[in-house]
């Protein structure tokens, strides 16, 4: 009987205390990443495969036994592109034991869920404005920024030009959505295009979603244009050069996309002709590059159980999220262990990873440190020759073109 | 022996009751109230709502808080994109020094979830694909991010005028 009334004395301690052995702690260990994507709304198309991926890629180390033991918790959740979504979604999670890092797919999305970043200490990632290079904060760009990825392109449009036997040099025109996104390279580029004395041409801006272009290339045609940068996202930069080529501007013009310019596996599919000898800039590998990859092929092959005819230039953007976040998480783990593991530790580990080849060679080396928020300075040329995507160039050193902007 | 069992429980009560009083009464207080209000709050689903969209205003949340303004969904009503059991949100908005805020239901908002529209590969709205939200009355709550201070009220969907 004594027994049994020490035992309803500890019970009561336990419970007065709050010490009930948390069911948690027995579980297995994990790490979230909340993916605040796009699957059905209006960026889907590009979205929505390179989360597919970034899913599938920490299925594959899942599988493996995790990171170091610790498995990754993906949470994929479709914000249409929607800012109201997304927060709302964050507000789901936020409090979601081990939440290290959420993936906002669009700069709005991004700038509006700052100020609860900043507030709940974890980290996010977010596509290329400068500005986040500029006002260095818990946010990580997720590629190179829109401004250098511009300014190594006016270079590569230079040698370009001197290797064609061109006197001067070239006259420049841009075209891109109307939205923030698409003014962003100008932001530093345009003040980069000045410093190396090349003719950039006022931008030209279109409505995201526009049928012809006609207009504007026709504008810049007119005003001498030798090269054309294209920004948007890929069906748009397909479109544009489709337009360019009806009009016969691609015999003169050379035509250069952004990152998310033509695909394998959608523009360069549908359109094949007319983007023949356009080239792409990129900081994630593309096309042949892709097909050759031994991990994101794998992955592919493997996890998204898919023909590789069908492998999109998005993979290898899914795949950086991936691992990046892997790569943190690794780190962070080796420094604080698991039970120290926070938004904290991440912030403080993803700066880390500076000089590291994170993704086995499907971007740059990382550039994450203390003093960077790029995912990597390195850019990469490739060209869309017989319907296929090739490089034309190996990962060359992007200029610093945020710093030239007053942001 | 009866004692002893007499002892035991009553230190057991005492526990128990400290436990309620240290550790739960936070639980016990009233939050704050903060108010919503939906202009209008009563619409009908149609283009008009792009130019003139719902304007959501509130007070009584925190200062210079981020406001979340979500649509409860009913049994059996969807929405394209958000899961069963989840909140549809219709907005956000972040509040001045005195905690209120006011701000327009947004034009993607609008589409994806009043329209529920598709989306062409031209970033374009596909109204072809669009299933607008059922009539009826649905309630909208408006949560402060940093307080949990919470704001209702109603929308009202009426059906389209007949033909």
């Amino acid at each position: 009987m004594k027994k049994r009334m020490a035992l309803v004395l500890i019970a009561g301690l336990f419970l007065a205390l709050g010490v009930v052995p948390n069911p948690a702690s027995c579980k297995e260990k994990t790490a979230m990443f909340l993916d605040l994507t796009d699957l059905t709304g209006a960026i889907a198309g590009l979205a929505g495969k390179a989360s597919e991926v970034c899913k599938a890629t920490f299925d594959y180390y899942n599988e493996q036994g995790g990171i170091d033991g610790v498995k990754v918790k993906y949470i994929g959740v479709d914000t249409r592109y929607d800012v109201a979504r997304a927060l709302s979604a964050y507000k789901r999670y936020r409090k979601t034991p081990k939440f290290l890092l959420t993936n906002t797919i669009g700069t709005g999305i991004g700038k509006a869920i700052y100020p609860l970043i900043e507030r709940d200490r974890v980290t996010n990632y977010t596509p290329g404005d400068g500005e986040f290079q500029a006002r260095l904060s818990r946010t990580f760009i997720y590629s190179t920024p829109y401004q250098d990825g511009f300014a190594a392109s006016l270079d590569w449009m230079v040698d370009d030009w001197k290797k064609k036997g061109k006197p001067g040099t070239p006259v420049i025109g841009f075209m891109s959505w109307d939205n923030p996104y698409g003014r962003e390279p100008f932001r530093g580029g345009k003040e980069y295009a000045q410093k190396i004395g090349v003719n950039l041409l006022d931008a030209e801006l279109f409505p995201p979603g526009s049928l012809k272009h006609d207009v504007w290339l026709n504008r810049l045609a007119q005003k001498g244009a030798n090269y054309i940068y294209v920004c948007g996202v890929d069906p748009t930069q397909t479109n544009v050069i489709r337009d360019a080529h009806a009009l016969g501007l691609t015999k003169n013009i050379q035509f250069v996309s952004d990152y998310w310019g033509p695909d394998q596996a959608v523009g360069v599919k549908s359109h094949p002709d007319a983007l023949e000898g356009s080239v792409v800039v990129s900081c994630f590998i593309r096309g042949e590059d892709t097909n050759k990859h031994p991990l994101i092929t794998k992955i592919w092959k493997e996890y998204m159980k898919q023909p590789l005819d069908e492998l999109r230039g998005s993979a290898s953007i899914g795949f950086s999220w991936a691992m990046h976040f892997v790569a943190g998480l690794r780190v962070a783990l080796k420094d604080v262990g698991y039970e120290k593991l926070d938004g904290d530790a991440m912030y403080q580990a993803l700066q880390k990873l500076k000089g590291v080849d994170v993704t086995q060679g499907a971007t740059g080396i990382c550039d994450y440190s203390p003093t960077s928020r790029r995912m990597t300075r390195y850019v990469k040329f490739y060209q869309i020759t017989g319907g296929k995507v090739f490089p034309i160039t190996d990962w060359r050193m992007a200029p610093d073109a945020v710093s030239l902007h007053k942001f | 022996m009866i004692g002893y069992r007499w002892n035991a429980l009553r230190v057991f009560l005492a526990l128990a009751f400290a436990a309620v009083v240290f550790g739960g009464c936070a639980a016990f207080q009233p939050a704050p109230k903060a108010s919503l209000t939906l202009t209008p709050d009563q619409v009908v689903i149609s283009p008009a709502l792009l130019k003139e969209p719902i304007v959501f205003s509130g007070s009584g949340f925190g200062a210079k808080e981020i406001v979340v303004v979500e649509m409860l969904l009913p049994k059996g009503v969807t929405v394209k994109g958000v899961s069963a059991g989840e909140n549809a949100a219709l907005g956000n908005g972040t509040t001045d020094e005195k905690g209120d805020f006011q701000a327009k239901m947004g034009a993607m908002t609008t589409l994806n979830t009043l329209f529920q529209v598709g989306w062409t590969p031209l970033i374009k709205p596909d109204f072809k694909q669009a299933k607008p939200l059922p009539p009826g009355t649905y309630e909208v709550i408006a949560t402060g991010m940093n307080t949990d201070r919470v704001g209702k009220a109603k929308l009202t969907i009426l059906p389209p005028p007949k033909k």
